[in-house]
């Protein structure tokens, strides 16, 4: 199976409010992170999005084999950023917002490369 | 789990298991170990249950496996919020390693068993499949 690299989702309240209650990531790891370096980049991730964000920070995990049992990113249509009643540019501008808090997150070169395959946008490279 | 990760089920959520599980027939006692452990003494020789709360939305193989190493007592695991669920792969590990792995409608029918890990509710695949299309 062809790897994706490991990718990142905002789903939940923090893609359509202004006020949103949580912040809801999803991670989808790829196999050669693991699941002990899959736990490594979440501490580090909540961390420093920590540093950034005063509201509850959730991530959930999965590796790619389980992101495809679930279909998690798929049902949710993740990023899930609603344009109903949203112009595109507000779309993008409140997604640019919480991903440039997102990319602190990648500063040391060992996570960066793990992470050349983050698509936000959900799409498969 | 994670530093700062916030996995713990709400005030109310809590209330709600603690007055189920000492309203199940099973259970003679419930002692709060802490904010999200609980051990559950059994009657009989059932013996007794380490039960670890989370309200994380999905739980994964990597969320088992942390628990796992945090709190070695711990033989079960509960997701509390009927939104929430667990992968195959995270129920497999589990089960392989004698812990239970239950959304909190599971955990109320598994507590009826002595080898807790190896409930599996009926129609429980089904279930999953139906809640995540």
């Amino acid at each position: 199976m062809k790897s994706n690299g490991t990718r990142l989702f905002l789903f939940g309240s923090a893609t359509h409010s202004d006020k949103p209650r949580d912040v809801d990531i999803l991670v989808v790891y790829e196999p050669a992170l693991g699941p002990g370096g899959a736990l490594g980049f979440r501490n580090k991730l909540i961390r420093r999005l920590g540093k950034h964000i005063a509201i509850p920070i959730h991530v959930v995990l999965l590796s790619e084999h389980e992101e495809q049992e679930v279909q998690f990113h798929q049902v949710r249509e993740m990023p899930s950023i609603d344009t109903k009643g949203y112009s595109s540019t507000s779309t993008i501008n409140r997604l640019t917002k919480k991903l440039n808090a997102c990319m602190l997150v990648f500063g040391e070169p060992p996570i960066r490369k793990k992470c050349q395959g983050i698509d936000f946008n959900g799409e498969h490279r | 789990m994670a530093e700062g990760q916030e996995d713990k089920p709400s005030v109310t959520q809590l209330q709600f298991f603690r007055e189920a599980v000492k309203n199940h027939d099973k259970v003679e006692a419930c002692h709060e170990i802490d904010d999200q452990i609980y051990r559950l003494d059994r009657t009989g020789d059932l013996g007794e249950i380490v039960v670890y709360l989370t309200n994380l939305y999905t739980l994964g193989y990597a969320d088992v496996l942390e628990i796992k190493s945090k709190c070695r007592r711990v033989n079960c695991i509960v997701t509390m919020s009927g939104w929430n669920g667990y992968t195959g792969d995270a129920k497999n590990y589990a089960t392989e390693n004698q812990i239970g792995l239950f959304k909190f409608a599971e955990f109320m029918g598994a507590l009826n068993f002595k080898q807790i890990w190896k409930y599996v509710k009926k129609g429980r695949e089904t279930a999953r499949r139906i809640r995540y299309r």
